[in-house]
């Protein structure tokens, strides 16, 4: 029997989620429905993907029945209209896969889109990380990206910085490779948030969660890098640990470098990265998120913090 | 079995790590260069090369390297996703028309509006003329610079989209591109089991990652021998990228793989002319040992 994929919101999360959908279970066994009311999105959808249909909001809104019937909905609308449109997911079965930043507390059958959880390397070091203390993680984003040259579109507004497209892909995958399940388990005003710098294309802040440091520096419009590159590094009582999301170092030697390529990885339906195929891997019949919900809400709550919000 | 220069390194691209500060473009392409003009001595004669911003320089470069009269091929790939990318993110499906430019979206208008859904197509969509649109554009460039064109390569996000959505009908409009300028298309893909049993038609390269850790190798390093072995329809070819596994295994490990056989071409890239030379000498032993043992 078919799964039927309702996608809200078919920009370009939507077109790459469900290009990775219909990849991973087949473009026959599975029906796609977009909401969107952009006209160039509607007629893109329906130029690429057989068989798709349409629905609006309205529609949604007033048939219980319709909304009930999906398996899966990827709400990949911008962040400000996710709210009103999990509001009328009260009582959905399915699973619900929301876009990041997803600013509410995501239910049971909710995951987030903090992508970087699912690096292919990140069980690895959670297990070379299991027994020994943590002292400091230090997480640097560098991207050639710029968001203050964006003028126009939801992208200009609040959301359109390196803070909020790029502070929780950091801050998951350290919390994604970390093995104390209590890291962002704090309100903000408990964890002594310093921020050094705020702009749309830079951020450095630092805060203290349980016994560990965290200083987490984002950099955009850098003409260093070619794309967005990861670099953390987990200082425990006995190590250096480097990470960059390709292979993990030892910086005092105690074990030989593991890098991604030697461990063989290979993944159903290869598109933009390992990652996002394992993470649509967990929402179609996976575990989800990696975080717990509770820690993905305190997370944002930081990076709000951080951006001068409550 | 022929060697196609590859040219990841050239960009900065680097597939083992993911944190490498790039050098200048200049620097870079200097160095390019110097790969070029050897790889052009030894007869290795195709460089393929992803339409990066600014690749023209690298062309540039490379032709103050090569001697008169060299017939070095290019083998452009199409188009270099990140700038679509970018332009949508930034200003949505309208940022990447803009992007494209009105004057250019005239010629391949009726494609457009047909793939748009306004016009059916009984015998389906094919993109055609947008892909002629976006292969001439480089074309030019290139031509322009001395290098000879044989190959046109579809970038991999690309190919893997409409495989995953079962748009063979689009792939198709690539190779028919393709054709009607006598050039041959190359379908670089990243899930080759599902490339190679795609109902493709037409003389096409199918071109993915294989190596004998299976990294890269999707969905696993079973399914991709089982689909490379096969029977292959005459004028298709299959192209190996990545058997070095970034850099994991060495050229001689690599090359024990008899699996190789099954490939016209292997992709080589680096940044240090000693080492095509080394890559080359290898694989010629590889090809006397093989034929001894046939």
């Amino acid at each position: 029997m078919k799964k039927k994929v309702l996608v809200v919101g078919f920009g370009r999360m939507g077109l790459s989620h469900t290009v990775i959908v219909s990849g991973i279970l087949g473009a026959a066994n599975v029906e796609f429905y977009v909401c969107d009311p952009s006209f160039f999105s509607r007629k893109i959808a329906a130029g690429l993907v057989r068989g798709v249909q349409f629905v609006t909001l309205e529609q949604l809104r007033g048939d219980q029945a319709l909304v009930a019937s999906f398996d899966y909905i990827l709400l990949t609308a911008p962040p400000f209209l996710r709210g009103e449109f999990l509001a009328l997911l009260d009582g959905f079965r399915g699973r619900v896969f929301v876009e990041k930043p997803v600013f509410v507390r995501l239910g049971e059958n909710q995951m987030s889109g903090y992508v970087n959880q699912h690096a292919p390397l990140n069980p690895v070091l959670k297990q070379r990380l299991s027994g020994e203390k943590v002292t400091r993680v230090k997480a640097r984003l560098i991207t050639n990206a710029s968001f203050e040259s964006i003028k126009s579109g939801w992208r200009s507004q609040s959301y359109g910085s390196v803070l909020h497209e790029f502070g929780g892909h950091v801050m998951s995958l350290v919390g994604a490779v970390l093995p104390d399940s209590a890291v962002f388990g704090k309100p903000v005003s408990d964890i002594f948030l310093k921020v050094d710098a705020h702009s749309r294309d830079l951020a450095k802040f630092s805060f203290v969660d349980g016994e560990v440091e965290y200083c987490i520096d984002l950099v955009a419009n850098s003409s260093e890098v070619r794309k967005a590159t990861y670099d953390v590094v987990i200082e425990t009582n006995e190590d250096e640990i480097k990470y960059d999301l390709y292979s993990i170092s030892s910086g005092r030697g105690r074990f030989a470098t593991v890098s991604l390529p030697e461990t063989g990885v290979g993944v159903s339906y290869y598109l933009r990265g390992f990652d996002f195929t394992r993470q649509m891997e967990a929402f179609l019949f996976g575990d989800m998120d990696v975080l717990k919900s509770a820690q993905i809400e305190a997370m944002e709550s930081i990076l709000v913090a951080v951006g001068g919000g409550k | 079995m022929r060697v196609v220069l590859g040219d990841n390194p050239f960009f900065g691209v680097n597939h083992r790590t993911g944190s490498k500060v790039l050098e200048s473009a200049e620097k870079r392409f200097v160095a390019a260069a110097d790969v070029i003009a050897t790889a052009n001595r030894i007869g290795v004669k195709t460089l393929m090369l992803s339409t990066h911003p600014g690749y023209e320089d690298l062309l540039d470069a490379a032709r103050l390297k090569l001697p008169a009269g060299h017939s070095f091929e290019i083998a452009p790939v199409v188009p270099y996703p990140h700038t679509l990318n970018n332009a949508i993110a930034q200003d949505g499906y309208f940022g990447l028309v803009k992007k494209l430019g009105v004057g250019s979206l005239a010629s391949v208008g009726l494609d457009v509006v047909q793939f748009m859904g306004f016009f059916g197509s009984k015998n389906g969509v094919k993109l055609k003329k947008a892909f002629q649109l976006i292969i001439r554009m480089e074309l030019e460039k290139i031509r322009a610079r001395g290098f000879v064109v044989k190959h046109a390569c579809l970038h991999n996000i690309i190919t893997d989209l409409l495989l995953a959505l079962d748009r063979v009908d689009i792939l198709q409009g690539f190779v028919a591109a393709c054709e009607s300028d006598g050039i041959k298309p190359v379908l670089i893909t990243q899930n080759a089991a599902c490339a190679l049993s795609a109902d493709i038609k037409g003389d096409f390269v199918a071109c993915f990652t294989f190596n004998c850790l299976g990294y890269m190798v999707n969905p696993s390093l079973e399914k991709v021998v089982e689909a490379i072995r096969r029977p292959r329809r005459p004028g298709s070819e299959l192209w190996a990228m990545q058997i070095l596994a970034s850099g994991a295994i060495g050229s001689e490990r690599a090359l024990l793989d008899e699996n190789l056989d099954c490939f016209d071409a292997v992709l080589y890239a680096t940044t240090k002319p000693a080492r095509v030379e080394e890559f080359v000498g290898a694989l010629e032993e590889r090809g006397l040992a093989r034929t001894a043992l046939a």
